[in-house]
């Protein structure tokens, strides 16, 4: 580890000649290996990569000479190099990870973790070597981040709302290996995505890096993918349990290293029925409620995905240039909506059961593919140029147009004249074609200072079709057109040996949006159009004391821009606002980690973060007494809290344990608009107060060498929530999520044979005391339930 | 496991400090946490001694980043603003009612209908009994308003689905899912059937019926079975039900107007103007303004009819009138020079208040008067009348949804009873 925090330069001889040798140092997918070492040992000049690791050999003489890369986890590379004549001497070296077990392939990683770790940028990594072995799904995985709060509408496969410090929705942005991921095969929700084929999560809060071309008003995630790093490999893991439950995940990879050529292959595919059992309200003929236990009967979940990508890697005149192709569908059933009721009545013996009438025909389809290039390539040593492209398909459907009225046990209890369970029939086909680019390109100025310029257009047509609608005047079959470029320039620096970092960026939004549609006052189309262009930017700072004691302070102003439906309406009860102006945010974070000294037997960390967001402009959608609306800017919000997290290795041999908690206060600063009366209140219906806590024992060489026993066990609680402000009504009568508090507890078994075989088992008990959970008002979670999983690595 | 035996005593109390250093740590975060979130004390009402002389209810809704929520608070006389804190949170979805001193709400997604008990010193609310028509079908779709015909009859219809579910609402049960024929095709799509209020008049319940198309493109497809002002009527006694039609009047309102004297009229639907845009063919439509009158059996009187646009000709758009009072009808209406054919265009027209003039009409002279008391407000409806007095509720015209409880002394004579950011929608005199 100290390892890691050294920025200093090697000492170097002072050598009679001016010439200069730079670079990059890579590893073996082209990515860069931040403060490796680089060295002539035989003249003895040397220099350390910076963070995009870039380095420079200063005044090495006239010759042929070798120089040498290396870096913990890394095989030391090595290259000849003739100088000769020339002022400058560009040669880019590549790295090969070390080879790993099953846990240490993520440590792999940690080159770029440690990176960002180390950085000025806001910035939560959610390692995910543990949860790869464990059953837990990504929502489950991310719901213990702190900051980070995943409510989620059922079981696998269930709709979730991710918040981050308070804001959700389409105000945080998700990425997939930096591009978003409704252009990947995981486009239907990260919270269902499967871990095996993540290896890590980056949470930006707040400020995000201008990389991502995005408009993300409260942060960001990306996810990293699992690679695998050797000339032939193979990973494949396999998940059954409660609830009808299957989950199959593999990987393959190829990687000629003399040749440049690779090959990765990942698909995943998941099954579950769902049909856990629920406290329900069960009406007779003369509507007295009976309370009863009833299982799921329309909530399974079906998803596949599958990607392939083709390249070059490590290359002289390129660094990647790959393709990739891929295709991702899923098919859920919808057992409820997402606030059904919740009758409470412990007179009658009936606590939280859910009354509603269940949903037994409503399903959601969707399917997405397309393809991804990606190139990165450095055509003189100071440059880089890094772009990421693609096309993508994507068209969902929402089918609701049953005429069964079902009751909680599954049976066709009345055939309804009205189709449609939610309300009114609907069979809508959504399509949206999309292009975009990620554009950037890096100058290191000097081993202090580096400009990137980052230039992210996405293009996109959404239009569809109606099935029940006949006739022209369909407003699904609209044609909408959306230009977003966000342009970003950012400055690094790097001071005192890289102890102070700062980087200042400013980005700029253009959106162009126009709407073809029927328009029956000419008996053809009409045509709606904007374009907005707004500004912002932030500034990210990080000093270290010392290896034990670091702290960051970042701010960015943030925007998200409306979408096309919040403008133009759906041509029918929501009508279009031109008007309507960006989201916008002031985002503000101070980190301060603590550590126990290096080499110390017992490692601990301590980590704080407060936030402070306030937000203005907030988009609502305002209903009138004619049932009709607009999208208006109409509130604002202050988000302020603390997330403290700590973690600890060593108490006992074989010992970890961690545990964070958070914090905040969500409030409405609303001075006009219909929130103002409830100004200082809560936001409602969303978690302020969450922790986690998890402990792990692991044992060594029980069966046989190498072998590894762990036992685990995770907690979270959640405080209960209102439903609606907080100030309003009296408190014994208020609807509310209640408090919870779950528990896992499993075993792990993790073998190895062979020179390169590992395997491992887990055996997993989620929701130990089968507590009755509720993310959503009216919608109970999972109880009790047990997994196996299987995980290999060939 | 073996090695961890082999601690040494004094390593073991070194771990011990360490750990505990370690909770006390994560223990002031949740410590912090806990006590923050920590709830606050209820100020509800104290101990009387006394019973209340009369006891008011008020039904009022907030609006929240979800949507709005719905409260209900009862006091002896009706505050100038609603008890927000003090008042029972119904949730998204329900809507109040009363017969004699007890309270009923409907939740219409959890299809409950629950009985309120009110405590005649302290006026606190109790809910007493809960049933659920979730296995009815009523519940399908928009799901009309309960009518209360007496203490142990009460109805909840669904002319979609042909549905009129008897309930006993003191003994809080289910008696009977009775058919009636349904209004509509059900399954066309757009229809919309207004939440209709019943209303008892001659021992019968009675609905105006309001079937549209609204927002309706570029052709009217509402089946010519179903043009027409409606009435329903239900019969108790006997158990019979029938509609009545009349072609007179292309829609007419789910909202009916009573004067003074307990007249009822049916007023044109305001989705009348927006539909007529879109006859095709020959326009063999019936009037868009056209007023009717009930008779004591529900069914339209054939001598009366009173066609709006004859007094106002330039009208395009008729809001909700407001009151019948002394044979003149106040009403809000616009003569848009431009008449948008899509609604999204529309709308914005509709929700500016200087586009609109308030008028009363003499339905005798058709004489055409200027009404200046509703000058404040976007609309004002007619909800309740409690001895002998009619309540409205006056909707602002801005962002903020502000909205005014009015009390009708006279013709144009208006007393302000209650302001709201929100909305007010419904007050009630238990006794």
């Amino acid at each position: 580890m100290a390892f890691l925090f050294c920025y200093g330069k090697v000492n170097a001889q002072e050598a009679s000649s001016g010439f200069a040798i730079s670079g990059k140092i890579v590893d073996s997918n082209g990515q860069p290996v931040p403060f490796a070492t680089v060295m002539i040992e035989k003249w003895g000049i040397g220099a350390v990569a910076n963070e995009k690791g870039h380095y420079l050999l200063k005044k090495v003489p006239n010759g042929t000479h070798t120089i040498r890369a290396k870096f913990l986890g890394f095989k030391d590379s090595t290259r000849k190099v003739l100088v000769q004549g020339a002022d400058k001497v560009g040669i880019d070296l590549v790295l090969q990870e070390q080879r790993r077990d099953l846990e240490e392939v993520v440590v792999v990683g940690r080159s770029e973790a440690s990176e960002l770790r180390s950085s000025a940028r806001a910035i939560t990594l959610v390692e995910t070597k543990r949860a790869k072995l464990q059953t837990a799904d990504l929502g489950e995985v991310m719901a213990k981040t702190e900051g980070v709060s995943v409510q989620r509408a059922g079981g696998l496969g269930s709709g979730a709302r991710f918040a981050l410090n308070g804001l959700s929705g389409d105000q945080i942005r998700f990425f997939y290996d930096g591009i978003p991921l409704r252009y990947t095969p995981y486009a239907f929700g990260i919270a269902n995505i499967p871990v095996n084929l993540i290896a890590r999560a980056e949470v930006y809060k707040g400020v995000v890096p201008v990389r991502f071309g995005a408009d993300a008003l409260g942060g960001a995630v990306n996810l990293v993918p699992e690679r695998l790093n050797r000339k032939l490999g193979a990973a494949l893991s396999y998940q059954t349990g409660s609830f009808g439950t299957h989950r199959a995940t593999a990987q393959l990879g190829y990687w000629n290293a003399k040749s440049g050529f690779f090959a990765s292959f990942g698909s995943f595919y998941d099954y579950t029925d769902n049909d856990y059992k629920i406290d329900a309200a069960v009406p007779d003929k003369q509507g007295q409620l009976q309370a009863t236990k009833v299982k799921r009967f329309h909530d399974a979940y079906k998803a596949f995905g599958t990607h392939l990508r083709l390249g070059l890697r490590g290359k002289k005149w390129v660094r990647e240039l790959s393709l990739e192709v891929y295709y991702g569908n899923y098919d859920k059933e919808v057992q409820n909506s997402q606030s059904p009721g919740l009758v409470d009545y412990p007179a009658l013996g009936i606590r939280n059961a859910v009354a509603g009438k269940p949903f037994g025909e409503i399903r959601f389809t969707s399917y997405s593919t397309g393809a991804n290039l990606y190139y990165n390539v450095s055509p003189a040593s100071p440059w880089e140029l890094d772009l990421k492209a693609g096309y993508n398909y994507n068209e969902r459907r929402s089918m609701d147009r049953g005429n069964c009225l079902y009751d909680w046990h599954g049976n066709c209890v009345r055939i309804n004249k009205q189709p449609g369970e939610l309300g009114e029939a609907n069979d809508l086909i959504t399509k949206s074609y999309s292009a975009f680019a990620r554009q950037r390109l890096s100058y290191t100025i000097s081993d202090k200072n580096s400009l990137s310029l980052s230039i992210a257009p996405t293009w996109s047509l959404r239009t569809g079709d109606d099935l029940l609608v006949a006739g022209k005047f369909d407003p699904a079959l609209d044609k909408g057109y959306l230009l977003d470029l966000v342009t970003g320039l950012e400055h690094s620096l790097s001071l005192a040996g890289g102890r102070l970092q700062n980087i200042a960026f400013a980005k700029h939004y253009r959106q162009q949006i126009r709407i073809t549609s029927v328009d029956p006052n000419i008996a053809g189309t009409r045509e709606d159009a904007r374009t907005s262009d707004n500004f912002g930017g932030g500034n990210g700072l990080k000093y270290d004391w010392s290896d034990r004691l670091s702290a960051k302070l970042s701010y960015e102003y943030a925007m998200r821009l409306p979408r096309q439906d919040e403008i133009f309406g759906d041509g029918q009860l929501i009508v279009k606002n031109q008007e309507l102006r960006p989201e916008s945010s002031h985002n503000l974070n101070l980190q301060c980690r603590y550590a126990s000294k290096a080499g110390a037997a017992t490692k601990w960390q301590l980590q704080s973060n407060f936030f402070l967001r306030k937000i203005d402009n907030l988009i609502f959608l305002l209903v009138g007494q004619d049932d009709a609306g607009s999208f208006q800017n109409v509130w604002s919000a202050t988000s302020q809290g603390l997330e403290l997290s700590a973690n600890c290795t060593g108490l006992l041999r074989g010992l970890s344990l961690s545990a964070n908690s958070t914090y905040m206060q969500y409030l409405n600063t609303s001075e006009t608009g219909p929130f103002t009366r409830f100004k200082g209140d809560r936001i409602p219906n969303t978690p302020y107060f969450f922790a986690n806590g998890n402990a792990q024992y692991e044992m060594k060489d029980l069966l046989k060498k190498d072998d590894r026993l762990a036992f685990f066990w995770s907690s979270r609680f959640v405080q209960s929530f209102f439903i609606g402000w907080e100030s309003a009504g009296l408190r014994q009568y208020k609807p509310r999520v209640p408090a919870q508090l779950q528990h896992t507890v499993g075993l792990t078994h993790h073998i190895k044979w062979g020179s390169s075989g590992q395997a491992a088992i887990s055996l997993e008990l989620q929701n130990l005391t089968d507590a009755k959970i509720f993310d959503f008002f009216g919608v109970q979670r999972p109880g009790r339930s047990v997994f196996v999983k299987l995980t290999t690595q060939l | 496991m073996i090695k961890t035996s082999k601690i040494k005593y004094s390593n073991l109390t070194k771990l011990m400090m360490k750990t505990s250093r370690m909770i006390k740590l994560l223990s002031i975060a949740l410590t912090v946490g806990l006590f923050l979130s920590a709830c606050k004390n209820d100020d509800g009402p104290g101990p009387k001694e006394k019973e209340a002389k009369s006891a008011w209810m008020y039904f009022f809704y907030n609006i929240t980043p979800q949507g709005r929520i719905s409260y209900m608070d009862v006091a002896e006389k009706l505050p100038s603003k609603p008890d927000v804190k003090g008042s029972v949170e119904l949730g998204l979805n329900a809507w109040v009612y009363s017969i004699g001193e007890s309270i009923y709400t409907v939740d219409s997604k959890a299809t409950t209908f629950t009985k309120w008990d009110v405590d005649k010193k302290t006026l606190a609310l109790k809910a007493s009994g809960v049933i659920s028509y979730a296995s009815t079908g009523v519940g399908n779709g928009r799901v009309d308003r309960t009518i209360f015909y007496s203490k142990t009859q009460a109805y909840i219809p669904n002319f979609k689905e042909g549905l009129l579910l008897e309930i006993n609402p003191t003994e809080m049960k289910i008696v009977k899912t009775h058919k009636i024929p349904a209004i509509i095709d059900a399954s066309i799509k757009g229809i919309y059937v207004g939440k209709s209020d019943g209303h008892v008049i001659n021992d019968k319940i009675f609905w105006t019926v309001e079937v549209q198309h609204w927002p309706a493109c570029c052709e009217y497809i509402i089946p010519t079975g179903s043009r027409g002002a409606i009435s329903a009527v239900w019969d108790p006694k006997t158990e019979t039900f029938r509609y009545n039609k009349d072609q007179r009047l292309l829609a007419g309102d789910r909202v009916p107007l009573f004067d003074e004297k307990g007249g009822v009229y049916v007023q044109p639907s305001r989705g009348n103007a927006t539909t007529s845009h879109y006859f095709k063919g020959t326009p063999s439509a019936p009037g868009l303004f056209t007023l009717l009158k009930l008779d004591a059996n529900g069914k339209f009187d054939p001598n009366f009819s009173f066609d709006l646009s004859e007094a106002l000709p330039k009208m395009k758009y008729y809001s909700r009138a407001s009151s019948i009072y002394d044979n003149k009808i106040v009403l809000n209406y616009a003569t848009f020079d431009k008449w948008p054919a899509v609604y999204a265009d529309r709308r914005p027209l509709l929700r500016n208040r200087a586009l609109y003039k308030t008028v009363s009409v003499d339905l005798q002279t058709k004489e055409v008067k200027p009404f200046t008391a509703f000058k404040d407000y976007l609309e004002v409806l007619q909800i309740n009348t409690v001895d002998k007095k009619t309540y409205f509720v006056g909707f602002g015209h801005g962002v903020r949804f502000s909205s005014t409880l009015l009390r009708q002394d006279g013709f144009d004579d208006y007393k302000v009873i209650m302001k709201h950011d929100g909305g007010i929608l419904e007050v009630k005199k238990l006794w």
